[in-house]
């Protein structure tokens, strides 16, 4: 016999919702936000399923979230999936350099994590400047030949798909059109599309703005500034590293 | 050389001086990087100008201000103010424009300077304004900020803030002398100043929460000195508001008598008004108490908060991106970074076993059961309705088709145009069919702002299309904007539809519309 059967029965229906919408709410669901807030023992149930599944769950602005976290097997999108799910990208380079820009929006709004953006908003065009003044900074992009001769796949290749595409820019009256992915813009704003299905941004595409949302904020602040995270998603990136050495050697 | 003055002891405030004069550095940047190209309008008038908007039709409104108000605000002041009257088109790239440079690329102003009192270089951003995204509205609402609304008060000389007693004693001697306009002033610029003070304990939290040293000293500044003036406040509103009762109650004896003076019946006018303005301020004043209360309790959150967050660590995103690149590591690795931000991922599979549902070869589900039922039970029949709906449909996709193509072809049409090429292609017995005037009905059907509707086709074919379970089809202005949007190539991004209500189209047999302009949008990207 199950014995704290009601405090499972609210854990997974908080989980249910967490599931299909994303997100629960003070304002729109506050009966599950409260008992996940004041119930320790739902609180406590809710993230050992988490747990079990490899979710995390994250308070933010009077919303609660769940991330898959790192490499989630169950719940994290692979390679594949991702290609699919991004305008236009159909190779690994392609969606490495999607990736690129991404972590480039983070630094635009924040130089470190904290539990805001320094920014309240970014310019589309303005990314697209900015992930191509990163790839001049950090890649000698006039002798990508010889840099990308060394291995199978390196930043040399994403640099190559950046470098492939053509500038591109925003009508007189700065409106945004969904514009060839052959160009650095009509990339980044293909990634941006897809940030936004993922709740972390909003368009407002008449001013050309990407402005982060509360999910975007909450992750980066919780996530991002634990400890163990860190360590782990550093372990991961360092694997890789060896994983591309293994394979080297046995090649 | 020598100072002779104790300088150090001169230059232990300049932390409060800098903060004093930031909100000024974010205005006269503000109004010195707009280009005379893209706003050849006075910056004071353009800055302060919103900074009244949103702290009028805003905050004190209480409403929520998005873009299109903005717009429609900047027409308004460019016309009432300086007689200028541009195309709707440069009103919107203006107000753009302003919007974008008041905030800064949407980072504020930062003020840099060397801190006595802290013996390191300090930073302080400003933002007159700001945005709030409403994720469930799906809109972005702009909105004057404390530094903001700090600035615009200060720049009047108005009174500090203490002085809240001060405005009720003032307002009390004006009610007792019948300087019944005076004292409308007086509570209004008093309403002004509670809200500015029940702002302020937003800022403390924040300060209290982001603060780098500076926090302690305001929070105690605040209780100490601040909390203690709410008890007395809270007397004279209570004493000033019996008077005002009192005083109008005279008047109303008055009118019952019926010995109301031209001039008592413009002071009773007054006076409502000023009973009016107190019952909201005393209630932001009740608020304010209420706040007060729970500031020590929100403080002691945020302490522990805080205290938490000493054993987090922060991540620096732009460092880890230059390592990962120079240490020329996989570039999948960048996924690491990603992965947390993504949506869990929910995989959903087709049940086989839903195959043999239709066919009936084994028991239906319950999930089916009401539509195999109804399916068997009634036979499929054309409704007269279906047929009509049919007919609708494919008349308005006839006329939209003509539309789109001539629009591409000349880029701008009028109804006129598009009516005698409808004659031409179909005979002249198509301007007396029903649907086709249902059609125009239905274009001039759409809301118009100053006689213009935009159709952002690009906008609609990026919203997912929900159909609704309605009985009957709806060929209203929604419908026709989505076809529009189905049959025209993607670089027709926009229609600008605009009324011409002095022009009448004559379609024969005594009917007259009213002529409609058609203009098209085509990118000119590269």
């Amino acid at each position: 016999m199950i014995s704290n059967k009601q405090v499972i029965e609210k854990a997974l229906d908080i989980f249910k919702v967490l599931l299909a919408r994303q997100e629960i709410s003070r304002e729109d669901d506050r009966n599950l936000y409260e008992e996940y807030l004041y119930n320790g023992e739902v609180e406590e149930m809710v993230k050992f399923i988490a747990e079990k599944l490899e979710l995390e769950i994250y308070n933010y602005n009077d919303k609660i979230f769940m991330t898959p976290g790192i490499d989630n097997k169950l719940f994290g999108y692979t390679n594949e999936e991702l290609r699919g799910s991004i305008s236009n990208i159909n190779s690994n380079p392609g969606l490495y350099t999607a990736y690129f820009v991404m972590l480039v929006l983070i630094t635009l709004f924040y130089k470190q994590s904290g539990p805001d953006t320094n920014r309240r908003f970014v310019n589309l065009t303005e990314l697209a400047d900015i992930t191509s003044k990163k790839f001049e900074a950090l890649i000698d992009l006039d002798n990508l030949e010889s840099v990308s001769s060394k291995h199978a796949f390196n930043f040399a290749d994403v640099a190559k798909v950046w470098k492939g595409k053509a500038f591109a820019k925003q009508t007189k009256t700065g409106e945004i059109s969904e514009i060839s992915p052959t160009t650095k813009y009509g990339f980044v704003y293909g990634v941006c599309r897809f940030l936004e299905q993922e709740k972390l941004i909003k368009i407002v595409k008449d001013q050309g703005w990407i402005v982060p949302t509360d999910r975007f904020k909450g992750i980066i602040y919780n996530f991002f500034e634990d400890k163990g995270n860190k360590s782990l998603l550093l372990e991961f990136v360092s694997n890789l590293g060896f994983e591309r050495e293994i394979n080297h050697a046995t090649d | 050389m020598k100072i002779m003055i104790n300088i150090s002891e001169h230059l232990k405030d300049l932390d409060s001086r800098v903060d004093n004069i930031k909100t000024y550095h974010s205005f006269f940047e503000i109004a010195n990087s707009m280009s005379k190209e893209k706003c050849p309008y006075d910056p004071f008038v353009i800055i302060f100008g919103l900074l009244a908007f949103l702290f009028y039709e805003g905050k004190l409104a209480l409403k929520k201000l998005d873009v299109n108000d903005i717009i429609k605000f900047v027409k308004g002041l460019l016309a009432e103010v300086l007689g200028a009257e541009p195309n709707p088109d440069d009103v919107r790239e203006l107000a753009y424009y302003v919007l974008d440079k008041m905030q800064n690329k949407g980072a504020g102003f930062n003020l840099t300077y060397y801190s006595t009192k802290y013996k390191s270089t300090r930073e302080k951003n400003t933002k007159l304004i700001d945005i709030k995204l409403d994720e469930k509205a799906d809109k972005i609402y702009y909105f004057i900020t404390n530094d903001g609304l700090d600035f615009y008060l200060k720049t009047k000389e108005f009174i500090e803030e203490s002085q809240i007693t001060t405005s009720l004693l003032v307002f009390r001697a004006q009610i007792r002398n019948g300087s019944f306009g005076n004292a409308l002033e007086t509570v209004r610029e008093l309403k002004i100043k509670v809200h500015r003070r029940l702002d302020y304990k937003n800022e403390l939290l924040d300060l209290l929460m982001y603060g780098t040293g500076e926090e302690s000293e305001k929070y105690g500044q605040y209780h100490d000195a601040v909390n203690l003036l709410f008890e007395e406040e809270e007397m004279l509103f209570n004493n000033v508001y019996e008077l005002l009762t009192k005083v109008r109650e005279e008047y109303l004896v008055k009118i019952n008598k019926k010995l109301l003076t031209k001039k008592d019946d413009e002071s009773l006018r007054v006076l409502t008004q000023i009973d009016q303005e107190m019952k909201e301020t005393s209630f932001l004043h009740k608020m304010l108490l209420n706040d007060a209360a729970s500031l020590p309790g929100e403080k002691e959150k945020i302490r522990l908060m805080r205290l938490n967050s000493a054993f987090s660590v922060r991540f620096d995103f732009e460092k880890e991106l230059e390592d990962l690149v120079a240490g020329n590591a996989n570039p999948e690795g960048l996924k690491y970074f990603i992965d947390p931000l993504l949506l869990p991922r929910v995989r959903k599979s087709y049940n086989v076993l839903k195959i043999f549902t239709p066919q009936k070869v084994s028991e239906a589900s319950e999930d089916t059961e009401e539509i195999v039922a109804e399916t068997e039970d009634k036979p499929i029949q054309e409704k007269l309705d279906d047929l009509v709906n049919s007919r609708i449909g494919i008349n308005f996709r006839l006329y939209a088709s003509l539309l789109i193509k001539l629009l591409l072809e000349r880029k701008e049409i009028d109804l006129k145009d598009w009516i005698s090429s409808l004659k031409g292609f179909y005979g002249e017995k198509a301007l007396i069919n029903g649907d086709l005037i249902s059609f125009i009905i239905q274009l001039n059907l759409f809301d118009k702002w100053d006689g213009v509707k935009v159709i952002n086709l690009e906008e609609i074919r990026l919203k997912p299309y929900i159909q609704e379970e309605a009985n009957e089809a709806k060929f209203d202005t929604e419908y026709l904007a989505r076809l529009f949007a189905q049959i025209t190539p993607n670089n027709l991004s926009k229609v600008y539809l605009e009324s011409k209500p002095e022009e009448d189209v004559d379609l024969g047999y005594g009917i007259k519309i009213t002529n409609l302009n058609f203009r098209g949008v085509i990118h000119d990207f590269e």
